[in-house]
């Protein structure tokens, strides 16, 4: 991926195309909510055009909109929960931390529980596996989005797999070798 | 039984492939076999997840939400030019040349009256029995403007009449009336469509005030209030 000319401003039609879908399904993956993740999307979206003149280059441009994403997301539900905390605000469930529901893609018994599955574990973790198995990023770029150090990742990816393999064992032992 | 070559393997290199050596190992072991097998499932689930479409209309709600902003933006932004320093400027120079033309210019002219509380009528008080000029201008509001004594000014009872001036004419005596010291005197005033003039009888000496109310074509109350202070030993 080539990183932008600074003195450009993001040509948002080709990003969309390129990427939208990605972080779309990025966003789904976090939150299991589709409207909430089709919002999330185009949050930031706007957030990377507001931003990117001061975006440095250090990575190629969808690290970045992964990022800001991340980031994102993780200030929502910070938001969310205390919303939910103080009672100023009734959050749905399936917001914060449980498997989507409105997604039409998920018809399948199978995806329903796995992506349940996934929501429900740890934030950090969750990031993890939706970035390396959903989103097909190396360890090191999941480092440098996440902001931490590939050993890290790497624990939180192991420690995750062993948390769904639990949960989804009926699946993982029918598709067993 | 508690193997774990596999599994450090595993958690160190996710998603590497296996030496044959480990390969080897993993025929042999059943709890790396068992925990290979578990694995490798799991990715193939993980990676068989399908990929959602984009939701409809999404780069359309995008450029919607992206023009919107901007719009505001632009509706917000303190874009300093000469207008904007000059606009406030011209308005400041208009409204200090008004109050001079006011008070400077027409000085024959009452001065602006000193209190002048809308509406504000004692609750006794009744303006009934107008008797209005059927050709006076229905939409004018009279303003009341003190004449003599001026407000806080010390007088003796030799120069005392109290007297107001009403601008633009008043078409109706008996909308008006005039109150001294929260008494009603306008039977034993002189009320006409420019003035009201009243003579007190005997006053003792100290602080007075004088209320002038008078109803509005448009029905409301004005009332303007302004004290005077009767000197002692003439009275």
């Amino acid at each position: 991926m080539k990183t932008m000319p600074k003195n450009q401003r993001l040509d948002f039609d080709q990003i969309i195309d390129k990427y939208g879908q990605k972080l779309f399904n990025l966003l789904l993956r976090l939150t299991g909510n589709y409207h909430l993740a089709q919002d999330l999307s185009q949050d930031v979206l706007l957030i990377a055009y507001k931003e990117y003149p001061k975006f440095r280059g250090d990575s190629d441009v969808f690290t970045w909109i992964y990022r800001i994403a991340i980031n994102h997301h993780r200030k929502q539900i910070r938001k969310l929960r205390l919303k939910s905390l103080l009672g100023f605000d009734e959050v749905p469930s399936d917001v914060l931390s449980t498997a989507p529901d409105s997604d039409p893609a998920e018809q399948d018994e199978q995806n329903r529980t796995v992506a349940k599955a996934v929501a429900l574990l740890p934030l950090e973790f969750k990031e993890t596996i939706v970035l390396h198995y959903f989103q097909d990023q190396s360890c090191e770029k999941i480092a440098g989005i996440m902001g931490c150090s590939e050993g890290t990742v790497k624990s939180r990816l192991w420690r995750a797999r062993k948390i769904l393999a639990r949960k989804l064992k009926s699946f993982v032992s029918e598709t067993g070798v | 039984m508690n193997c774990h070559l596999i599994e450090n393997f595993l958690q160190k290199n996710p998603g590497a492939a296996l030496s044959d050596g480990l390969k080897q190992h993993a025929e042999n072991c059943s709890t790396c076999k068992k925990l290979l097998q578990e694995q490798n499932a799991l990715s193939g689930i993980l990676k068989a997840m399908p990929q959602s479409d984009l939701p409809p209309h999404f780069g359309f709600r995008f450029a919607s939400r992206m023009a919107e902003k901007q719009l505001s933006q632009k509706k917000w932004r303190w874009e300093p030019n000469w207008l904007t320093i000059a606009m406030p400027a011209m308005a400041l120079i208009v409204a200090f040349s008004v109050i001079l033309m006011r008070y400077e210019l027409f000085p024959d002219k009452p001065k602006t009256p000193i209190n002048t509380p809308s509406a504000s009528v004692p609750v006794n008080m009744t303006l009934a029995g107008t008797n209005s000029s059927p050709d006076a201008p229905q939409n004018t509001n009279t303003q009341i403007y003190p004449v003599w004594p001026g407000n806080e000014d010390a007088v003796d009872q030799d120069n005392l009449t109290i007297m107001a001036s009403l601008y633009p004419d008043n078409y109706g005596t008996g909308r008006v009336k005039i109150l001294l010291d929260d008494q009603d005197v306008s039977s034993e005033s002189i009320i006409d469509k420019q003035h009201i003039a009243y003579m007190p009888q005997r006053l003792d000496a100290g602080q007075h005030m004088v209320t002038v109310i008078i109803q509005q074509p448009d029905g409301k109350h004005k009332s303007v209030s302004w004290s005077f202070y009767l000197l002692e030993g003439r009275s």
